[in-house]
């Protein structure tokens, strides 16, 4: 057979054909590699770097960062982080890591050996960091950071930094923006904090979640509680200071202090749930139900004619809800001068247990009476249940409480009065509320 | 066509009669397998990535095996035995035989990787339908009460066993769970590739000995799995003396070797599907499966690469002098 016969002039041609095609394909991939980020080299892993592996994996790398993942758990699980040098284990991690870098496990896993169980938080947080770069849309890794930050290195505002980037992947749970918001809370950003409680709840009341909006309007409320007892905390401290040794006789007195009488800036939750009422009967829906907002300070007649007065139909239909969120916010923030209004429907009152000795419940110098009617409930309750037990394993009534306890009852009454004990029957009952009802009912002489 | 297909059907035969692939599908099941037992040392959701990486790894792997091992000695054995003399005074033309070899080695190569598909397909299944949950939520609902030693949880464990691998056979036929989501998508990546390799192995028997073979065509794999790196060395060479404008003398020559290089090598990495089988972006967020994306022009660069690697054998085996 001739070489140049016509069949092999068509082989030739279709040669060329398919290598000329490959080629100019190949090109177009080429320029893709080159505007890809460089896997860098770096020490990692038994004096080999994690590039090499990576390269003398031919394409397996899968399954040499899975054989790495189960040496290193094995690694650990076998003497744990205690009785050895950590620094291998980090090594293997952050190689395991290099090699496949969308490992979310070994990230927070990785975090938690060296961090949580062996102490080294700086670098179990290396690891958080890098797993941040390598999965930015993915909520757990930050999460972990935020977790440790918290609550091992009671770093709060680094906490934050981290729940701030979890909340914003694309998987994030809807109970997130909720501790987020709970953190800014502790930390003391009651605009921050409110202002993420009031986009859960709305995201709630958009979705029709209702778990999320119970959850959200619940946890709102009391962020705002919090913000007006932080206020009136700063009045206390400024009224303490200017008297010294005294404390002020009832919650009024607060009100002459500078922190007060010079104005500041808070939220008003009755204006707040008024707006959001308004706005969701303008887009023809449901408002806010009566169930859903009957433990909080209802919205008056007032506060919803100002609601229709400042919103607009077309805004409200023509804005997103972002947008909204941040309208509802601003429009409820208040300038008082006066002492704050309680988001809950009873009112703040000064607690006189606070400057007794603090071996029981209430420490805040001003609570509000709803909570305080409800702490002195589930202390009555905790009580009874405890005689109860009592009488279930020695076949008899308490002579006293002391004796339920085994220490020295000193627990306060959250209203300043005294526990009643009443031997014979085995009920607990307060001096200053002694027809309470408990909601699971009260221990009798013949029960047990 | 039809002495093309002769010798393929002929070449598959021949080649099914090989015991080292019995050997090697033997040993794919058994990774495939053991892959279950190995992921019970993980934790958390890297439990089934394990299973999908070791799989998913194994058939390649094992794929490519079996097209080096069984087609650099199907050209070999037909010249070293004399049979290509009773072949080729027959009127079949010699790009008909190699087109032939090719296509029934490939066969061969397929119908094992199809095989160790269903085996790795039922695994995902049999574990995912006897997870603890899985056989909490069955006999919950069925009303029943069961210890792990009574009869009615083994015949259940019985039961899922066929179940699993008449769905491992299904989802090669295109069937899927979410646990198997676009899994034969990536299995059929494999496939193309292992199109390309196997077109290498044939045309390197044609001129080569079976060892050469066998060494030529893996170095084949090892450049078109690092096909990326020669590009990432092209840049870096350009990197080092501040822009392609500035290479001169040997270091511009040595460039344009390796950016030529690089466009020649056939890119296997652009088959391999395997991180997207667990990583790859998710279809739905509040039910995150991932999501493997292929294109067609990937898939005409695979099967426009092994006909040109096929030309290029046939070309060679036509010069071939066999005196």
């Amino acid at each position: 057979m001739k070489f140049l016969s016509w069949r092999n002039i068509v082989y030739l041609v279709v040669f060329f054909c398919c290598i000329g095609f490959t080629v100019t394909q190949q090109l177009k991939e080429m320029k893709k590699v080159s505007l890809t980020t460089v896997f860098f080299d770096k020490w990692a892993f038994s004096g080999r770097s994690a590039d090499m592996l990576k390269k003398m994996s031919l394409g397996y790398d899968l399954v040499l960062a899975d054989i790495l993942w189960l040496r290193t758990i094995q690694s650990f699980g076998g003497r744990g982080m205690s009785q050895r040098d950590w620094k291998p284990v980090y090594y293997q991690f952050d190689a395991l890591t290099d090699i496949d870098p969308s490992m979310e496990s070994a990230y927070s896993f990785g975090n938690m050996v060296i961090g949580d169980e062996g102490g080294h938080q700086k670098e179990g947080l290396d690891l958080i960091n890098k797993g941040m770069k390598n999965l930015p849309y993915r909520y757990r890794v930050p999460f972990e950071g935020m977790y440790v930050s918290n609550w091992t290195l009671n770093n709060r505002d680094q906490a934050r930094w981290y729940g701030r980037v979890a909340v914003k992947a694309l998987n994030a749970p809807d109970w997130l923006p909720r501790m987020v918001a709970y953190l800014d809370i502790e930390a003391g950003q009651y605009f921050v904090g409110v202002d993420q409680y009031l986009g859960n709840f709305l995201q709630g009341l958009a979705t029709e979640q209702d778990h999320i909006l119970t959850l959200g309007l619940s946890r709102l409320i009391d962020a705002i509680d919090k913000w007006n007892l932080s206020v009136m905390d700063k009045a206390l401290t400024e009224f303490e200071t200017a008297h010294p040794g005294m404390e002020p006789k009832q919650i009024e007195d607060l009100a002459q202090t500078d922190t007060i009488k010079s104005g500041y800036k808070i939220i008003d939750s009755r204006r707040m749930l008024a707006l959001v009422d308004t706005i969701q009967r303008r887009l023809k829906k449901d408002g806010l139900s009566a169930d859903l907002i009957k433990n909080y300070a209802i919205p008056t007649k007032a506060d919803f004619d100002w609601a229709n007065s400042v919103t607009t139909k077309s805004f409200v239909l023509k804005t997103r809800l972002t947008d909204l969120q941040n309208e509802i916010f601003n429009l409820s923030i208040i300038t008082k001068n006066d002492l704050p209004n309680s988001p809950y429907p009873s009112a703040y009152v000064w607690n006189p247990m606070f400057a007794k000795p603090r071996s029981g419940m209430p420490e805040q110098p001003i609570m509000n009476e709803a909570k305080r009617l409800e702490t002195l409930t589930s202390m009555l309750q905790s009580f009874n249940d405890e005689i109860k037990n009592f009488k279930t394993r020695e076949n008899r009534l308490p002579n006293n409480l002391d004796e339920i306890f085994d220490t020295k009852f000193v627990t306060p009454e959250p209203y300043g009065g005294e526990w009643l004990y009443d031997n014979k029957t085995g009920v607990v009952k307060s001096s200053t509320h002694s027809d309470l009802k408990l909601p699971e009912g009260e221990p009798t002489g013949e029960q047990g | 066509m039809n002495k093309v297909l002769a010798v393929a059907l002929n070449t598959f035969r021949e080649a099914v009669r090989n015991k080292i692939l019995y050997f090697l599908l033997l040993f794919s099941m058994l990774i495939i397998g053991f892959s279950t037992f190995l992921s019970d040392l993980s934790i958390n959701e890297a439990q089934n990535k394990l299973i999908k990486d070791i799989g998913l790894s194994s058939i390649d792997f094992i794929g490519f095996l079996i097209a080096v091992l069984v087609g650099i000695n199907l050209i070999y054995n037909e010249i070293e035995r004399r049979t290509i003399y009773t072949i080729v005074s027959k009127p079949i033309d010699r790009p008909q035989f190699i087109w032939g070899k090719y296509i029934g080695l490939l066969i061969t190569v397929y119908v094992n990787v199809l095989i160790m598909s269903i085996v790795f397909f039922s695994v995902l299944y049999f574990r995912d339908s006897t997870a603890p949950d899985a056989i909490q939520k069955h006999f919950q609902d069925a009303g029943e009460t069961v210890t792990s030693s009574s009869f009615a949880y083994y015949w259940f464990h019985v039961k899922a066993l066929f179940i699993s691998a008449g769905k491992g056979i299904a989802t090669i036929f295109g069937y899927s769970e979410q646990i198997t989501h676009h899994l034969m998508r990536v299995v059929g990546m494999s496939m193309i590739s292992l199109a390309v390799i196997t077109a290498f192995a044939i045309l390197y028997s044609t001129f080569a000995t079976p060892t050469l073979s066998a060494v030529y065509t893996f170095l084949t794999f090892i450049i078109g799995t690092m096909c990326n790196d020669i590009v990432r060395y092209a840049d870096t060479i350009a990197k080092n003396a501040n822009g392609v404008e500035n290479l001169v003398g040997v270091a511009y020559l040595k460039y344009k070797l390796v950016w030529l290089g690089a466009l020649l090598v056939p890119n296997l990495e652009l088959f391999n599907k395997r991180r997207d089988a667990v990583y790859g972006m998710w279809d739905v967020m509040e039910n995150p499966i991932p999501n493997v994306p292929i294109d067609g022009v990937t898939i005409a660069y695979g099967i426009v690469y092994a006909i040109g690697v096929m030309c290029l054998a046939c070309l060679v085996f036509n010069r071939r002098n066999f005196k």
